[in-house]
């Protein structure tokens, strides 16, 4: 009688214990998803924005057609807008942006210019700041555009500029247009808040925004930085200041910076991946100080200069740090691109003549159709991404250049 | 496994795991758990008592560091 009883009590309590575990794990990864997931979107509160926000255009209303729906109205949307109609005047081409041209990652990065990518100099990115420069030259874009020695611009002023640039080519622009559900066929219909749109060709370039759109979550994923400008600066402290600022703050991460309008210095630095792909930044109390401090620690003449503005935003990533173009749709007639992690104003106006030509039948360099590590789910997602942007920020961590 | 054995492996964990977001907590806060309803009962002598609570201890210093501090 014993030794049975002894069993079924043994059984009793591993499964009482078992139950247990399985229930705090459940209430603790359950609670961290209902704590961790928000659903706003971080405002943009760039320098660029501060300067002065351009007239916005009107929202898309109603029902529509067009022979080329583009997503998001950044450099990615706006240069594929901009080549499209290079090759082929007069089609119907339609931009939609949720906010504004700009106000994504495109308005809140640092305006530097650079060849190539993250990790190197692939096929097809050589010439990516002539590409912007011709660009800027040919269509009159105010944008504070300096050559040399290092070649920057005002990229919130950039899009704006590749906007009026379009508009002229005949593109139709509609901002405040936030695109919420994709419908499948062989003509797209893209619907919104208050509108529908049918194309048969559709670009979703909106980047670290893709994955909340349900299209190429386990490829791309948005990682916040954080950018911050000082106030005008005297000469003699700027002449000391590099034009192009790159201060490795680990192995891997880097502080980045520029001299920006105005005798300021421009920084930016970091990495964060919110739950659910969130777009929204929570912990700026904590980020800016340690930016000011390392920015401290490479320039002490900065180390009493406050930042004027702060910013945050979430740049497109991809799990080996360069951009991708996918196709997706059962007649791949949808086609998303990014990525650029952090490289992107150059790359992703190169990346538009690369997507305008693959309207066209024309193949993209083959590196950007290369397949990614797939990304888990939540949580595991959140887990995975954010301990190796802290192995990077430890030094424990090295990407290896593809090139 | 005895439950000193397990107490000093769950320090040990508690510290390697520091930088892993979502988990460390948790296995630092298991730790502690361990550490107290064990110490409790009386089955786990005073070093490896020390040394697991110390590793949880430490191990979630280092996290926030890494979490609110290492961020640039």
């Amino acid at each position: 009688m014993d030794a049975p009883s002894s069993a079924q009590s043994f059984t009793r309590r591993a499964f009482v214990r078992t139950a247990t575990l399985a229930g705090i794990g459940g209430a603790y990864f359950g609670g961290a998803h209902l704590l961790l997931k928000d659903e706003r979107w971080t405002p943009n509160r760039s320098f660029w924005v501060s300067r002065g926000r351009e007239p916005v255009g009107s929202p898309l209303l109603g029902e529509r057609e067009a022979d080329l729906a583009i997503i998001g109205g950044g450099v990615t949307g706006l240069s594929t807008a901009l080549h499209a109609l290079l090759r082929s005047p007069g089609s119907r081409v339609v931009l939609l942006d949720a906010h504004y041209v700009g106000f994504g990652a495109t308005g809140r990065s640092g305006g530097v210019l650079g060849n190539g990518t993250e990790t190197g100099t692939p096929p097809g990115t050589e010439d990516n700041v002539a590409h912007v420069i011709e660009i800027v030259d040919r269509f009159g874009i105010g944008c504070d555009l300096e050559r040399a020695p290092a070649t920057q611009l005002d990229p919130y002023r950039y899009a704006v500029g590749l906007k009026r640039a379009v508009l002229g080519l005949g593109a139709a622009v509609h901002e405040g247009s936030r695109v919420r559900s994709l419908e499948d066929g062989d003509t797209v219909t893209v619907r919104g808040d208050g509108f529908v749109l049918r194309a048969p060709k559709v670009i979703v370039a909106t980047n670290g925004y893709t994955p909340k759109l349900g299209i190429a979550a386990s490829r791309l994923f948005p990682a916040h930085t954080a950018a911050a400008v000082t106030g005008p600066l005297p000469r003699e402290i700027l002449r000391d200041i590099p034009d192009s600022i790159l201060v490795m703050t680990s192995g891997e991460m880097y502080m980045w910076g520029r001299k920006a309008p105005g005798g300021r210095v421009l920084v930016g630095a970091g990495a964060r991946y919110f739950y659910d792909n969130g777009l929204y930044h929570k912990g700026d109390g904590f980020l800016f100080p340690a930016l000011h401090r390392t920015m401290a620690k490479a320039f002490p003449a900065l180390a009493t200069r406050p930042f004027e503005h702060t910013w945050t935003g979430p740049m497109g990533c991809t799990t080996d740090q360069e951009p991708i173009i996918g196709r997706t749709g059962r007649s791949g007639n949808i086609i998303y691109c990014g990525g650029y992690s952090g490289h992107g104003i150059a790359m992703g106006t190169k990346a538009g003549s690369f997507l305008a030509g693959m309207l066209q039948g024309e193949s993209p360099p083959a590196w950007m159709l290369r397949p990614t590590q797939s990304l888990p789910g939540e949580p595991l997602r959140y887990v995975a991404i954010n301990t190796v942007i802290n192995m990077m920020n430890l030094g424990m961590c090295h990407m290896e250049k593809h090139v | 496994m005895s439950d000193a054995v397990r107490a000093r492996a769950l320090g040990v964990l508690s510290l390697a795991l520091f930088f892993v977001p979502l988990i460390a907590p948790l296995v630092q806060g298991g730790t502690l758990v361990y550490v107290v309803s064990r110490g409790w009962r009386g089955s786990l002598d005073r070093t490896s008592m020390i040394l697991a609570a110390a590793g949880a201890a430490l191990g979630f210093v280092l996290f926030l560091a890494t979490e609110y501090i290492w961020i640039v």
